[in-house]
């Protein structure tokens, strides 16, 4: 073997093993280019701003991490997320207990994560179609049920994820960063050092070979959904700490921007490879972008450009990463 | 809003070109501090955008009557169906601006006024 293909091959191997390295470079070269071309970018309140202003798509993009691991896809996140929002809001403004308001919302995201993974399990629809249907009836459910008008928030615990902060050696922390920060160990924990995790990445490498060697394929799978859907629900909580107002015509491309940020972090659309904290990476690589092109005076529309430029490298670097394994 | 007030915190006016914007804006604007040095002026008219001028975030919207515009559009539809006669021309279906704070020399109607035209499907709450 020569030189070259070696190299080669060692390549491939380092993006197979950890393939969050990709957006973490593109993460730091990114801080570095905008800390450099704008005199605003790097600064402690900045850096809050970009953490905070990436909570609502990346907590959905954790819940899509979980699908596309295994080989699906969630095209209802948002929606989901949405409609969770105004049934809390609106409970709120009826007068019952927010932390009533507040766990049936995060009950009804579950349930409909449970409703998407029950298709998917027991009549084995593909799961884009399936959401792709979920999406489109729960976003017109949505604007039903709020009349089209958005509804204001004044419970303090619905809105508890972003406006109370502390400080953290300089930066300026809401308990929703926490909170996310928290999400991310826990699936982090128990993707890699449970056999539930291990189940995980099998179905998403092959289902027939998980089923032979006796992983309970549609259990596990359904009970991806259902966690998904949980997720979903705190998405819900953070959006509203973000901005105290539920409006159902809020967040309409989350879906596809929580898939952005799970392929910029390096997970696999085909499933079984990746991880949770490449997904972190991804939604702070949107995020950075966004913030620093905004600073440096470029138009809103060259940043979709760059995020699509990235996207087609990312899963480019994928599709090079499994050539290489054969 | 948040990335605009981070590379300038210097702005004294924003203006939206609808009220969901207006509110996302207002809500970076306060997480900033900057709710006492920034007017807010908003285009739309709807339920919840009045209710804002009331309750002074926003210091002024700009209100439509969506119910003309279908009304007249209607009749029109009609006239062609009956005569064949088009439409023809520009058709001002009217505008207000709806503040609690008016300006002397432009014509304006206070919120009250402005919560008795709503139209929507849940009226004023």
């Amino acid at each position: 073997m020569t030189a070259a293909l070696s190299r080669r091959t060692s390549l491939g191997e380092l993006l197979r093993r950890a393939p969050a390295i990709g957006p973490a470079l593109a993460l730091v070269v990114a801080v570095i280019v905008f800390s450099l071309t704008t005199k605003t970018f790097f600064d402690l309140d900045n850096m809050s701003l970009v953490l905070e202003q990436s909570l609502v798509v990346g907590t959905l993009a954790l819940g899509q991490t979980l699908i596309i691991l295994t080989a699906g896809i969630d095209l209802a996140n948002g929606s989901i997320a949405v409609l969770a929002t105004l049934l809390m809001a609106s409970w709120v403004a009826a007068g019952m207990p927010a932390v009533l308001a507040l766990l049936v919302g995060l009950a009804v995201a579950t349930a409909l994560g449970g409703v998407t993974g029950g298709l998917v399990t027991s009549i084995r629809l593909p799961p884009f179609i399936v959401t792709l249907g979920m999406f489109s009836i729960i976003t017109a459910l949505s604007l039903i049920y709020a009349g089209g008008q958005s509804i204001q928030v004044h419970s303090g615990l619905l809105s508890y994820l972003g406006t109370r902060r502390y400080l953290f050696g300089g930066i300026e922390v809401t308990y929703g960063m926490t909170l996310g920060l928290i999400m991310v160990l826990f699936l982090w924990y128990v993707l890699t050092r449970t056999a539930w995790g291990k189940h995980v990445y099998a179905i998403g490498s092959d289902p027939e070979a998980s089923r032979l060697s006796g992983i309970h394929v549609r259990r596990t799978l359904l009970s991806v959904y259902l966690i998904a859907g949980l997720v979903y629900g705190i998405a819900a909580w953070q959006a509203l700490g973000r901005v105290p107002n539920a409006d159902p015509n809020a967040y309409q491309n989350a879906n596809l921007e929580s898939i952005t940020a799970v392929v910029l972090g390096g997970t696999s659309l085909f499933g079984g490879r990746g991880g949770i904290w490449g997904t972190l990476l991804g939604a702070l690589v949107v995020s950075v972008l966004r913030s620093g092109l905004t600073q440096a005076g470029i138009d809103d529309l060259y940043q979709d450009v760059a995020t699509g430029v990235l996207v087609i490298a990312a899963v480019a670097l994928d599709r090079l990463a499994r050539r290489q394994q054969r | 809003m948040e990335n605009l007030l981070q590379r300038n915190p210097n702005v004294n006016v924003v203006y939206s070109m609808n009220e969901p914007s207006g509110r996302g804006a207002y809500a970076a604007i306060k997480s900033r501090g900057l709710a006492s040095n920034i007017t807010m002026g908003s285009i739309d008219g709807g339920c919840e955008g009045v209710r804002d001028v009331a309750a002074g975030q926003f210091a002024v919207t700009v209100m439509q009557f969506p119910r003309k515009m279908a009304i007249e559009g209607v009749d029109a539809g009609v006239a062609y169906a009956a005569t064949g006669a088009k439409p023809s021309g520009f058709h001002n279906t009217g505008s207000a601006v709806i503040t609690d704070r008016p300006l002397a020399g432009i014509e304006s109607q206070n919120t009250t006024w402005g919560l008795k035209k709503l139209l929507g499907i849940r009226s004023v709450q």
